[in-house]
């Protein structure tokens, strides 16, 4: 190719006459002028040339394909994690008495969610295997973190009794929060928290939803029996904390 | 309705992964089968007690559909205000998707059509590269929630 170039080059010089109308019309035509002008004999140097000028697009695309590439196995790792069947969720919302009819947004965000919700209990469990110097996380680290933090007050009957639930499923189907209480069954585990210097208020008496679902109603006296109420120092400093 | 359903595991145990691999340093901390099971446990029930103050808030509303704005009511309610931010930045994604999929039935374009037009749509922007991964959640989901019926 570059020896075409070349006899193109010399064909055109020699039917033009006049050589200051070449680079007028072709721009190309002025490198290889100037270069044969100043340089007659040194040919070698223009497939050295063209070399470079075709090597720097390419490694731009180069650069930038692979930087793509980084970025969307990225995207599609981080966003594979995240999955949860709406279906499944959709299933164990309407367990919920009184729950009828749910737009595909809210469980699209009730599925966000729980993955969230998920990942801080993950946290704060992971804590609990590092104190104790393990690094497997057992179900005695989740229930210790659902002890620790107060937002997690509705998990604490359900963890710490989780046995009688397992056996309980065969027979009542979907355990009920309110069924999984029992005095007897509280009062020995509310002894601990005085020790963890943390008070867990119960979430019910604290928003005041009491009316209209009989399981709040058979929560909320439950509750409140055992422990006094929640004050908002001791949620501020454990959060505190925890952060 | 009355049969208990349980969150899959195997999701749970890379949601739980993911977050292992995030936090911690040394990246060698793994969960145990009845910690998994815990977990899974904690995650209904969660959506239990979401579902049931959501609802409480959507019939103080005197509505019959549960919608997003009940749920972020039913957040605050349930000292989970934190959530409240990025939950509203995935939804904002999820309706960019399904507008950008409505888009591409309304043309009736075939499959390799649709997956070149993705592909020049990542090369333009980084929110469309998002929302191709959330398109393979979405058939992920319905391809495990076929399965749960199933049984």
């Amino acid at each position: 190719m570059d020896q075409n170039q070349h006899d193109r080059l010399a064909q055109e010089a020699q039917y033009q006459s006049n050589p200051m109308m070449a680079p007028t019309i072709l721009p190309t035509q002025t490198y290889g002028h100037s270069l044969s002008s100043s340089y007659p004999r040194l040919h070698p140097y223009d497939p050295q040339a063209m070399y470079q000028l075709r090597q720097e697009p390419l490694q731009q695309q180069l650069t930038n394909f692979w930087a793509k590439k980084r970025q969307e196995i990225e995207e599609t790792t981080s966003f594979k994690t995240h999955s949860l069947p709406l279906a499944r969720i959709k299933k164990i919302m309407k367990g919920e008495e009184g729950v009828r009819m749910v737009s595909a947004e809210a469980s699209v965000v009730f599925a966000k969610a729980c993955e969230m919700f998920m990942m801080e209990l993950t946290i704060r469990a992971s804590g609990s295997a590092e104190e104790n110097q393990r690094k497997i996380i057992k179900k005695c680290d989740v229930a210790s973190a659902i002890s620790r933090t107060d937002v997690f007050d509705f998990l604490v009957d359900i963890v710490s009794g989780h046995n009688k639930i397992m056996e309980q499923q065969g027979f009542v189907g979907i355990p009920r929060i309110g069924t999984a209480l029992t005095p007897t069954e509280n009062v020995p585990y509310y002894q601990m928290p005085p020790h963890q210097s943390l008070v867990p208020g119960p979430p019910y008496g604290s928003s005041g939803m009491v009316v209209g679902m009989p399981v709040h109603y058979q929560n909320h006296p439950g509750l409140q029996t055992p422990t006094m109420g929640p004050t908002p120092n001791p949620q501020n400093s454990s959060r505190d904390s925890d952060s | 309705m009355s049969e208990a359903e349980e969150l899959p595991r195997s999701i749970m145990r890379r949601v739980v992964k993911y977050k292992l691999s995030r936090c911690s340093e040394d990246g060698e901390i793994s969960v145990s089968k009845d910690g998994l099971l815990a977990f899974s446990e904690s995650g209904r029930i969660f959506i239990h007690y979401l579902s049931a103050t959501a609802n409480d808030i959507c019939k103080e509303s005197k509505r019959q559909i549960i919608n997003v704005e009940n749920v972020f009511k039913a957040l605050e309610e349930t000292e989970f205000p934190e959530f409240v931010c990025p939950l509203k930045a995935s939804l904002e994604e999820f309706r960019k998707k399904n507008a950008r999929k409505k888009v591409v039935v309304s043309k009736g374009k075939e499959d390799e059509p649709k997956k070149k037009r993705k592909l020049e749509g990542e090369s333009s922007d980084k929110g469309e590269g998002s929302e191709k991964g959330e398109d393979n959640d979405k058939g992920e989901d319905s391809d495990k929630g076929v399965s749960g019926d199933d049984q």
